[in-house]
């Protein structure tokens, strides 16, 4: 049993648990379903306190959104429908992103035969990850009740010896997705990694004359826009848009984002109209849209802003098509000629052999920028 | 030589939106239309700042600019610090921690013997204060 949220504390990010949020192409809770389901896990109840956002990958399993307030009331619940099948429930909170090895805490709990065994960071930091009897009823409920805060149940102690990023502010998320891009734990960005460093997601467009740079993540069908530069350990997740001439510099942008024109994103948390500046760990509220906006999650909106937008590009293909190559400068007297070429900028007239050299480089930096 | 042009401390209000920013305007334009003009905007109070903010401040930058005078920032709110920094309006600027630094920093490039004399600034009522 995985339970989302469940707490009035900082791990939100935009009215989102960052359990919810995706870390360069899938959410925590996505990754850890998989790595619970690769655990040898059959049955998997997510219970969460928020609507998760649409997702271009998302996962099957039994999905229950409960109100803050009878959230805990939901979980316990739960918890008693699956302990009718079962010897031991899991049970995590998101919560922190442990890389905790579920068979062998499993393994460990049959073997001790403790009610509820619990698990441990590397630092000694209690983590919301449990394995419990299905017998213990009371025990659990207690345990539930109080939010798995209450240090008064007994309960053994399991040591988790691999990676654990407790998810606690929205830094922790920057943090998380700078440690994935080192390769510092598990999480691997979702896409095809077009050259070494840069991974780009289904759909993606990046404008020719955009730069990315290694590390950088370009989740599902986002947009990047003329001359923008995503730089330094930066993650565009899906459906989000980087406006012309916008750096994005060791930032997240999260999904259904529209960062505006013109801007400089730096160690920030940008999405659902917030900045979260990592330096300053602060969120500020931006309501102009023309600074951050949101893009629409609506699937059936996405595909008629798009065909409206094919409709609108039509007829300028077709007088491209027609009148682009017939265009032709006419220089008329010779006196003209030499007063339009002496009006001309210098680089224009540079010899034929270094515009080619220009060009060949050009050609080479367009290379790796266009999808 | 010159000798007592006053600089003038005037705080700018908690919502700078499109209407607040063109009141402000409003507001601050018979200042920005003196003979060089020294003003220091105190961004303390800002808790929302917008496009039309930003662009509001680099106007009236630029009418003190046409008249060969400065117009400074301090006490940025953290707020109007991070929209700043976004829309790259802040390498513009020259942005101090108080008003008092920033009316201080005025006297930078006067003589020796005017700078002793100059005094600290004074407050003023209505948001405004002037140091001569």
């Amino acid at each position: 049993m995985v339970l989302v949220g469940g707490r009035q504390e900082a791990e939100r990010f935009g009215e989102y648990p960052l359990a919810l949020l995706d870390v360069l192409g899938r959410s925590v809770l996505m990754r850890t379903l998989d790595r619970i389901r690769a655990a040898g896990v059959a049955e998997i109840t997510v219970v969460s306190d928020t609507d998760p956002l649409p997702h271009p990958k998302s996962v099957t399993c039994k999905f229950s959104v409960a109100s803050p307030q009878h959230f805990w009331d939901d979980a316990l619940q739960k918890f008693r429908r699956l302990s009718r099948h079962s010897e031991r429930v899991l049970v995590l909170r998101l919560g922190a992103w442990a890389e905790v090895d579920f068979a062998a805490m499993v393994n460990q709990h049959r073997d001790s035969g403790s009610a509820i065994l619990r698990a441990y960071s590397p630092a000694n930091e209690a983590l919301d990850v449990f394995v419990i009897s299905s017998g213990n009823q009371t025990e659990a409920a207690a345990l539930l009740r109080g939010e798995l805060r209450d240090e008064r149940i007994a309960t053994a102690v399991h040591y988790c010896d691999g990676y654990v990023n407790l998810l606690a502010t929205p830094a922790d998320l920057r943090a998380l997705s700078l440690d994935a891009f080192a390769g510092e734990c598990e999480i691997h960005p979702c896409g095809r990694e077009l050259r070494p460093g840069v991974w780009i997601g289904r759909g993606a467009h990046v404008h020719r004359c955009a730069r990315v740079v290694a590390p950088a993540f370009i989740g599902d069908y986002c947009s990047v826009r003329r001359d923008a530069v995503i730089t330094r350990g930066s993650s565009l997740e899906h459906h989000s848009e980087v406006d012309c001439a916008t750096v994005i510099e060791n930032s997240n942008v999260m999904p259904f984002t529209r960062v505006g024109a013109g801007l400089d994103v730096e160690h920030s948390i940008v999405g659902f109209r917030q900045v979260h500046s990592v330096p300053r760990e602060l969120t500020v509220n931006i309501e102009d849209p023309h600074l951050i906006g949101a893009t629409t999650t609506d699937i059936s909106v996405r595909l008629i802003a798009g065909l409206s937008w094919l409709i609108n590009l039509l007829p300028t293909i077709g007088w491209r098509l027609i009148f682009g190559s017939r265009t032709e400068t006419n220089l008329g007297s010779p006196s003209e000629a030499m007063s339009q070429i002496s009006a001309m900028p210098d680089a224009a007239l540079a010899p034929v052999e270094s515009q080619t050299k220009s060009y060949r480089e050009m050609a080479a930096g367009r290379r790796y920028g266009n999808e | 030589m010159e000798t007592s042009r006053p600089v003038i401390v005037k705080r700018v209000p908690e919502n700078l939106n499109l209407k607040q920013a063109r009141a402000f305007l409003e507001e601050v334009k018979p200042l920005l239309e003196h003979d060089r003009p020294q003003i220091v905007f105190d961004l303390s109070l800002v808790r929302r700042i917008d496009a039309a903010g930003v662009d509001m401040l680099l106007q009236c930058m630029k009418e003190a600019s046409r008249r060969d005078g400065d117009l400074k920032l301090a006490s940025l709110s953290p707020q109007a610090q991070i929209v700043l920094d976004l829309t790259r309006a802040s390498r513009l600027f020259e942005i101090f921690a108080s008003s008092a630094e920033a009316a201080h920093s005025f006297s930078g490039y006067l003589p020796n013997m005017v700078r002793q004399f100059r005094s600290t600034p004074v407050a003023a009522g209505n948001g405004e204060r002037k140091a001569a």
